[in-house]
Parts: structure tokens; C-alpha cells; sequence
């Protein structure tokens, strides 16, 4: 199940055939190791990291805090220098300015200035990609939209937003250059439920538009119903690479699903089960996700018709 | 030490900032990368200067400068001027030290913590993840400043010039007020009457003085002797370039032959009546027993004292360290041919080892006392020096020449005291000593019939022989055309210790532009004390004005350039330390020259020996040598050292305009000079720090 760099390479198909150009994220043996003011090793905070990831696809990258998420980012950013190992970025050189005129980077929280408002912040990263000023006034309000800040929070200071405003606001920083590489680093932290899964369909939608994105998360569900593929860091190293799908894959289960069951073809299809050899077979009703349970009441928008309360104490 | 022993060639060192500049950018380029400077966008640097420009403007910066300007009006309340023009002048004085101060507190906090904050808040991440190289980031960052100081700038430009202006409308009208009560002879009726007229916010042009000097006899072209007065009161200085080949390696043990001064004085009764009275000569001695009863008490002879000055014309060899205390008392020969032949040997040239090898220039100074004068020729004294004679080459050594190729003029001083000569009256003007302005190649406007001359002096008393404030003190001037030998009539005019005297000089009297004013004081026992130095002298030829608000902006802009080096200077300390070393490490940067100046002496070359001597109290010359090496070593490793910081003395605009000077051109030039050898390399280094820092903590 795990898979290896020499299966990763194997796997591996471009144009080229040659990762550090093809793939939209690549990396050779990618170290960093915080030293001390003596230069003794004092972290080891990503060890040998041979990752291929291809374009087009969303790229879940897990583990728990201090695992060498972030550092791998920071790494493929520029925002540190390797102390081992190379990184290549589109084809490019991790770190090189000239790529990240095609990259989307949202840090883990909304690093922005607190003292320019919305609309501000949005014109001025758009200018530091050139972008022309028509283009600029027809971009912002689009990305406004986009990410659902509404006209009053645009002119509102950043320092005035809250949490979920910031990450939204952060998200659209990401987006103003229409990126082909979108980095989100703990992209969900701080949004409500609705915000969680309009970030999650805002990934769909952007991979639906051939962009890659890599996500970075410790929110497994998140990462669950959006990667095409992840790997898991733990201390530093690699555990795990795969398709979710196949990763998540339990072999040796099968799962039969049934719509409109009355309780006695329940009851006669566990004694088929039995029969068949699976005398601890569960037959039990699926339960919804309750972020699901969340959307469909906030979507109800509060009609008391649609309530469902209980009818006895709980 | 290594520095300090490095004898760098006399070409790079006389313009070592711009070799290290060149070199530092030539490096950090290519060190950094070609591809940062071809890709550098002007659209990127002006967002992130707007961004830092913002920010400045949204955390209130600005707000600090009403309390600047309230901190102003009241340190002007409490100013005690001495004249209208003092008060006007302490007003944009004090206004400009608070825009100074103001703007450069300002920015080096703004500039020393912007970076490490933008690190330590991570807001860094969303823009060196943008198409941002970290050269535009640097870049970036000093408009933004620059635009932030430029700003303060005009702020409190707007108020120095309003603020000036209502003073000296209220200042004018006040001495309008006064004149109508005022008695026609008062001394201060010409300054109050030129206030009144003519406004107290001029910037005007200056002819610059080439020379001070003081005789007691007025110069003249064709002069054979020039003659300083006697009784300690003035001295001359005569120049001399000594050889290298009179300083032997000191490691090869040969002796340096020390150095004889010979030469010819001239002397003469200030009255040629007058006799020596009691005659100090010994032939003329009153024997004892014709004065029975009485006690005789035999006056010292009338001598002359000698020292050796440095390049500087400051004391290198005191007469204490000469034989006899460097004196030469006048004989019989003297007495009756008015010639004293002057020898004084050996001298020591242990000192003169510290001079720099390139200009191992020394001034033989000559200063006579009793009631004569003292004359030399332009060839009157010249130096023996037995190790050239020894190498077999002419022990004679001349002194240096002027631009015609002649033995230059000795130097004529009066005493002096910090960039002041004190300048004796006497109530026979003829026996009084005489300043002599020199004024050279003077560009005279086309129109007008007479100039404006403004004379400042302070007054001084000698005690005993006219007590202060009984009479009025008054000046006498005139003026010696070079060009046509005429000599104006002498103008009397009195004059009040440090309140300016204006008046005119009929441009006739000037042409060609070469011409020496002489200056005399009429009052027995006074002194008139004369600014000396070439900037700011005593007396002043106006040959241009200029309004106000022109001046004030010059003066505003070279504060800008000012703040553009401590700008670049905070924002390349704050790329590798935290803010807090960064603010004290771009103060030590800015003030580095300075400091280092004054540490490094550079006016006493000598000082190794001297603190050998002094403070160790060292007489045994081995010890003394290691001593005095490793002072004079570390001496010129300051030295070097200052050459490749920036002197912020170039951003002196201020001084100008406080006196009403025109800010000329070359002023600005000089600031613009600093940026360029020392801003821009200063930002390459930034960006090379920047461009390999880790800038997620």
C-alpha cells in the first residue's frame, strides 16, 4: 500500500518524462535541518523528501503539528533554503521568483497588512503581478465575490475582520494572479462549516479548471473528500503516498448499500450473511457527516417547517 | 592591526569610499544575480513604497509633528537674541533642528523596523511569494520611506516658512518702532535701519575670503618684508616640504640627522624715535653704582620664540622641546642693523615621523616680544639638514612656493582661539595691528555701484588700559585694489560686539576682483575678535540674494537626502539583526566618520609620541617607539576606517541657511556625492543580506 520513490518515479508520465520539468510540484531528497547559533543540528524538521506531484491534481499533504508540512511549503516557496535536497516548481527551481508569477500561496493564517481594507489589499498584491489597472478593477470585485465578502467588509480595514473574513480575504490574495499552482496551508482553519465547504467546492471547482493544488492540512475529512492523492509526514519523514481511494480502501470489508429496507428484509438479509460465513456482519443505518447535518440547516435558512426538533426530552 | 599598518597607495586613498563602493556593488550583483536587477519593475517598487508610505500615515506618524511645531514655538519664546537678525536666525535654526531630528528619529525607527517586523508577522510570506524579487522588496521599501520623510519634510517646511515669516514681519515692525526713538548715533542705528528696509529673510551670496592674516605693517604686492607686531601679539608661520629621503627607515638604525632653522629677522621701533627703555643690550646696562639706592631690575631682552607647526599649523614641536625653550634673544647686531641672524640645532625629527609620508609638510613659527616689530622676506628663513648633506645632496631646504613659483609669504597670525584671531586696537590707528581679508578672483555682479559688506565681530577688553563700555569702539576700513594699487579712504564706523555692521563699498574700488580689505580697531586696550575660518568669516562681500522660500527648499531637500542614507542605512542593518541592534547600529554607521575622526586625530599626526610622553611618561625612545607606533597604527586604521563610512557633515545645508547664506549648488552635489558612494553600495549589501535570509522564523 505504501508507495515508494521508485514507484513514484515509475509512475510518473510527462511530456518529458523528466519530473523536475513535467510535474507541477517536484522533489529530490528535500532536507531542512535547523542549526543553532554553532551550527549544530538542533531540528530536523524534513528529512529526504522524494514527492511528485502532477499537475491537474489536488494534493493532500498530512500530519500532525511539527510534522515538516509547513516547512515543506516554506521550502517550495522560498521562504527557507533547503539544507539537503532540491525542489523544482513547475518546472523551475523551487524558490525562483520568475514561477511564482503562476503560483497562488494562502499561509496558514491571513499574513496580510492589517491596515489596508479588502478592496486595498487585493489591488495592491494584483500590482505586484502587473497586473493592469482596468484588468485589476475588474478582477477584485469578481474575487470579492468569489470568496463571499460582501460589499460592506470590502471596505472594512483587515484589522477589523474576523477570522473566517481573514482567510477568505486570504484565499482571494491567492487567486488575483489565476494561478496554475495554488498552495493552501491549512486552508479551512477558522471558517464555519459553510465556509469549510465552500472552500472544499472552490478546490473541486479549481482542479475542474485544470489547476493544481496542494493542501495542507490537519483536517483529515477536508483532505479526505477533496485529494485525489496524499501522503502523510510524520516527524519529518514520508509515511505514506497514494490515491485516497486506495489508500482508505479496507480489503478484507464489504459494504453492501440498500435504499427502503422494511426491518424484516434486515433481519433475512443478516441471516444470508450468516449463512455465507459473515456471522459478525453489520447491518445498520449509514450515518450522515454532521457537517453535512450542518449545511442543510443553515441552507433552510431557518424555515420552521423545516425544523427538526426532538418531540421528547434528550 | 592589519588595517591599520596598510600604506595605501596616495590615489586609492584619497578616494577610497569610491573604490569600496565600486566594489561592493560590482560584487553584490554578481553575487546576487544578474536576473534580480533585469527583472526590477518600477510597478512593484511603487506598490510596496505606497504599502510602507501607508502604513507610516495610518499609525499616525504625522501627528508627531504638531508637537514638533508646538516644541518649536516655545523654545523660540525663550530665546534671548542679541539682535533682530539673531532672533530671526535662531527661529529657522530651531525649526530646522526639530525637522532634522524629527525626520531622521522618524525614519530610522520606521526603516530599522519594518523589515523584522514584517518577518517576525510573517506578512513577509504573501509577498516574497509574489513576483517580487528581494531587490524590488529593498528597493521598495526606501521609497516608500523616502516618500514618508519627504512628506514630514514639507509638512514642516510649510510651517518654518510661515513661521519665519510672521517673526520677521513682527521683528521688522518692531525695529521700524525702535528707530523712531532711537539716537542717530547710536551704534546699533546701521543694523536696525538695514533690518528695517531691507527684511531679515534674505539668503544672499557670499564672495568667500581666500585668507585671513594679521600684520602690523598693510601688505603690499611689491612688499620685500612683511611685518607682524611684537609683544607676543602676532607670529608667522614659514612652510617648508621635507624630502622622504630625510626619514630613513626608523628599523635600519641610521640617524635622521635631526634639522637646523637658520634665517634673518628683521626688527625695528614701532616708532623709528624710539629707544629701548632700560636698553636691554649689555653694553647699555646702567652700572649699579650710578643708581645708588635704587633697586634695578633688568628687563629680558626682546627675543623671538620658536616652534615647529604640523600641516595643520597647530603646535608639532613645542619651544619647550627646542634648545633653549626654543628662544632666540636679539643681539648688538640686531640692535644697530636691524637683521638677527637665527639658528636654532638640532632638532629631533622623531616627531615628524608620524606626519603622512606624502606630506611631511612642517611650519617653522616665529613670534617676537617687547615693543618692535618683526619683519621677513620671502626667502628669510630656511632649514639645514645634515643627512641630505651626508647622501652627498644640498643640506639647504627652501620654503614651499606659491602659485607664481616664488618663495611663499610666511603666514601672519594674531593669537587665535577656536577659529577666531583676536585683532589689537590702538587709539594711533597706525600702530594698530591689521586684519587682512583676502579676496580673490571675486565674480562681481555687472550691475550696481557699490557692494554690501556685513561685518560681525565680537569686542574684547585687555584689562587695565580702557575699561569696558566707556567708549564706543569703532572700526577702520579700507580697501587695497590689487589690480590698480589704489587704497579706498578709510571708512570709521562703530561697532557693538556681535551685532552686524553693514555697509557698502563703491564697486569701482574692486575691480578685477582681487583686492584686500583691511580691518583696524581705534580703541587702546580692545580687541576686536574675527571669525577667521573660510566659511564663516568676519567679514562678508554680498554679491547676490535669493528669496527665502527658494534657500529653504534647498536647505529641505539636502535633509531629504540625508534621510534617504539613514533610510538606506536602517533598512541594510535591519536585513541581519533584530530592530533594536539595527537602530543602534545605524546610529554608530551614521556617526561612525565622525567618531572615528575624532578618534583617529587626524589634525595630530604626532599623537603617538604625544601619548607616549604624556600619559605613559615614557622618556626611554625604545619604549616610546612601540608605544607611539601602535597609537599612530590604530591612529590611521580609524583613519581608513572613517574613509568608508559616510560623512553626514556633507548634509550641512542647515548651517547656511540659519546664517542666511545661499545653499550653492556644490552643496547639493556633495550630498548627492554621499548617496552615490555610500547609499548605493550600502543597498546592494542589503540586498544581498536579503536575498539569502530564511524570512519564515
Amino acid at each position: 500500500m505504501i508507495e515508494t520513490k521508485s514507484e513514484a518515479s515509475r509512475t510518473f508520465s510527462g511530456p518529458t518524462g523528466n519530473p523536475a520539468r513535467d510535474a507541477a510540484i517536484h522533489t529530490e531528497g528535500l532536507t531542512k535541518v535547523y542549526k543553532d547559533f554553532w551550527g549544530r543540528p538542533k531540528v530536523e524538521a524534513l528529512l529526504d523528501l522524494d514527492l511528485t506531484i502532477h499537475r491537474g491534481e489536488v494534493f493532500g499533504l498530512l500530519g500532525p503539528n511539527g510534522s515538516g508540512k509547513s516547512t515543506t511549503i516554506k521550502l517550495l516557496l522560498g521562504l527557507i533554503f533547503p539544507s539537503k535536497g532540491r525542489g523544482y516548481v513547475l518546472g523551475q527551481p523551487a524558490g525562483s521568483t520568475t514561477i511564482n508569477e503562476k503560483i497562488g500561496f494562502l499561509p496558514e493564517e491571513s499574513y496580510l497588512y492589517r491596515f489596508l481594507n479588502g478592496e486595498e489589499i487585493l489591488k495592491f498584491y494584483g500590482r505586484l503581478f502587473k497586473i493592469p489597472r482596468r484588468e485589476l478593477n475588474r478582477r477584485v470585485p469578481e474575487l470579492l465575490d468569489i470568496v463571499g465578502l460582501d460589499a460592506k467588509s470590502r471596505k472594512r480595514k483587515l484589522r477589523e475582520y474576523s477570522k473566517g473574513m481573514a482567510r477568505r480575504i486570504g484565499l482571494a490574495q491567492a487567486m488575483i494572479n489565476n494561478p496554475d499552482l495554488i498552495l493552501l496551508d491549512e486552508p479551512t482553519t477558522g471558517l464555519d462549516p459553510i465556509g469549510t465547504r465552500e472552500m472544499k467546492d472552490l478546490i473541486v471547482s479549481l482542479k475542474n479548471q485544470g489547476k493544481t493544488v496542494l493542501l495542507c492540512s490537519h483536517l483529515l475529512a477536508d483532505v479526505q473528500d477533496v485529494c485525489d492523492r496524499i501522503t502523510i509526514l510524520f516527524r519529518g519523514r514520508m509515511q505514506t503516498l497514494g490515491q485516497v481511494k486506495d489508500l482508505l480502501q479496507v480489503k478484507d470489508v464489504t459494504q453492501i448499500e440498500a435504499r427502503g429496507l422494511t426491518p424484516q428484509q434486515i433481519e433475512e438479509t443478516r441471516l444470508f450473511m450468516s449463512r455465507m460465513g459473515a456471522g459478525d456482519a453489520q447491518i445498520t443505518h449509514p450515518t450522515t457527516t454532521l457537517e453535512e447535518l450542518f449545511v442543510r440547516v443553515v441552507q433552510n435558512n431557518g424555515d420552521p417547517a423545516k425544523r427538526d426538533l426532538p418531540t421528547k426530552p434528550v | 592591526m592589519l588595517l591599520a599598518d596598510l600604506h595605501l597607495p596616495a590615489f586609492i586613498d584619497a578616494h577610497l569610499e569610491w573604490y569600496v563602493a565600486a566594489v561592493l556593488i560590482v560584487a553584490g550583483i554578481l553575487a546576487s544575480g544578474l536576473r534580480d536587477v533585469s527583472r526590477l519593475s518600477l510597478t512593484r517598487i511603487w506598490a510596496i513604497s505606497g504599502v510602507c508610505f501607508q502604513e507610516s500615515i495610518r499609525r499616525r506618524v504625522l501627528w508627531i509633528t504638531p508637537l514638533a511645531i508646538a516644541g518649536v514655538i516655545v523654545a523660540v519664546q525663550l530665546l534671548n537674541p542679541l539682535d533682530e537678525q539673531d532672533a530671526i536666525r535662531q527661529t529657522i535654526k530651531y525649526a530646522l533642528f526639530a525637522t532634522g531630528t524629527l525626520v531622521v528619529l522618524v525614519t530610522i525607527i520606521l526603516a530599522c523596523t519594518n523589515l523584522p517586523k514584517e518577518i517576525d508577522n510573517r506578512v513577509i510570506y504573501t509577498i516574497v511569494t509574489k513576483p517580487t524579487t528581494r531587490l524590488e522588496i529593498i528597493l521598495g521599501k526606501i521609497v516608500g520611506f523616502a516618500r514618508v520623510s519627504a512628506t514630514l519634510l514639507a509638512i514642516m517646511g510649510i510651517f518654518t516658512y510661515g513661521y519665519a515669516q510672521i517673526r520677521a514681519g513682527s521683528l521688522q515692525s518692531d525695529a521700524r518702532l525702535r528707530l523712531e526713538t532711537m539716537s542717530s548715533t547710536d551704534p546699533g542705528r546701521i543694523a536696525l535701519e538695514h533690518y528695517a528696509h531691507q527684511g531679515l529673510l534674505q539668503s544672499k551670496t557670499y564672495a568667500r575670503t581666500v585668507d585671513f592674516q594679521q600684520y602690523i605693517v598693510a601688505p603690499k604686492p611689491d612688499d620685500k618684508i612683511r611685518w607682524a607686531m611684537g609683544e607676543e601679539e602676532q607670529s608667522f608661520l614659514v612652510g617648508f616640504d621635507l624630502p622622504a629621503v630625510m626619514f630613513p627607515d626608523a628599523s635600519t638604525g641610521q640617524d635622521n640627522g635631526g634639522l637646523i632653522v637658520v634665517g634673518r629677522i628683521a626688527s625695528e621701533f614701532y616708532n623709528a624715535g624710539d629707544a629701548w627703555h632700560p636698553t636691554p643690550f649689555p653694553g647699555d646696562i646702567p652700572s649699579a653704582a650710578e643708581f645708588k639706592g635704587f633697586t634695578l631690575k633688568q628687563r629680558s631682552r626682546p627675543s623671538v620664540t620658536i616652534e615647529i607647526d604640523g600641516p595643520d599649523k597647530f603646535s608639532l614641536i613645542g619651544p619647550s622641546e627646542l634648545p633653549g625653550n626654543g628662544v632666540v634673544e636679539l643681539t648688538e647686531s640686531a640692535k644697530t642693523t636691524g637683521q638677527q641672524l637665527l639658528k636654532i640645532t638640532p632638532t629631533s625629527l622623531d616627531r615628524l615621523y608620524q606626519l603622512p609620508q606624502e606630506r611631511r609638510r612642517i611650519y617653522v613659527k616665529i613670534q617676537g616680544s617687547g615693543p618692535i616689530r618683526y619683519g621677513v622676506a620671502r626667502d628669510g628663513i630656511h632649514l639645514i639638514s645634515p643627512r641630505l648633506k651626508l647622501l652627498g645632496q644640498s643640506e639647504i631646504i627652501n620654503p614651499i612656493k606659491d602659485a607664481d613659483s616664488q618663495f611663499a609669504w610666511a603666514t601672519f597670525r594674531g593669537r587665535e582661539l577656536t577659529g577666531t584671531q583676536q585683532l589689537k586696537g590702538m587709539s594711533e590707528i597706525q600702530k594698530a595691528a591689521i586684519g587682512v581679508f583676502a579676496f580673490r578672483n571675486v565674480a562681481l555682479p555687472a550691475e550696481g555701484a557699490s557692494m554690501p559688506v556685513e561685518f560681525r565681530v565680537g569686542i574684547e577688553g585687555s584689562g587695565d588700559e580702557v575699561s569696558s563700555g566707556e567708549s564706543i569702539t569703532h572700526a577702520v576700513i579700507d580697501v587695497l585694489n590689487l589690480k590698480t594699487g589704489q587704497t579706498t579712504p578709510p571708512m570709521d564706523f562703530p561697532v557693538e560686539s556681535n551685532r552686524t555692521v553693514f555697509f557698502n563699498i563703491p564697486t569701482d574700488s574692486l575691480a578685477g576682483g582681487n583686492f584686500d580689505v583691511h580691518v583696524r580697531c581705534n580703541a587702546s586696550g580692545r580687541y576686536l575678535v574675527l571669525r577667521s575660518a573660510a566659511a564663516n568669516p568676519a567679514l562678508q562681500l554680498v554679491i547676490g540674494e535669493e528669496p527665502f522660500a527658494i534657500n529653504l527648499f534647498k536647505s529641505l531637500l539636502v535633509m531629504w537626502l540625508m534621510s534617504l542614507l539613514v533610510i538606506i542605512v536602517s533598512i541594510f542593518c535591519s536585513t541581519f539583526v533584530s530592530w533594536p541592534i539595527a537602530v543602534v547600529l545605524s546610529i554608530v554607521i551614521l556617526l561612525g566618520h565622525w567618531g572615528a575622526q575624532q578618534i583617529g586625530d587626524t589634525n595630530a599626526p604626532g599623537m603617538g609620541a604625544q601619548v607616549a610622553k604624556d600619559m605613559f611618561g615614557m622618556k626611554d625612545p625604545a619604549s616610546m617607539k612601540t608605544i607611539s607606533s601602535a597609537v599612530d597604527s590604530l591612529s590611521r586604521g580609524l583613519n581608513i576606517a572613517s574613509k568608508v563610512l559616510p560623512d553626514i557633515s556633507q548634509f550641512s545645508a542647515t548651517e547656511d541657511i540659519e546664517r542666511g547664506v545661499t545653499i550653492a549648488p556644490h552643496v547639493l552635489g556633495e550630498s548627492i556625492k554621499v548617496i552615490a558612494a555610500f547609499g548605493l553600495p550600502l543597498t546592494i549589501l542589503a540586498y544581498a543580506f536579503f536575498k539569502r535570509k530564511e524570512v519564515a522564523p
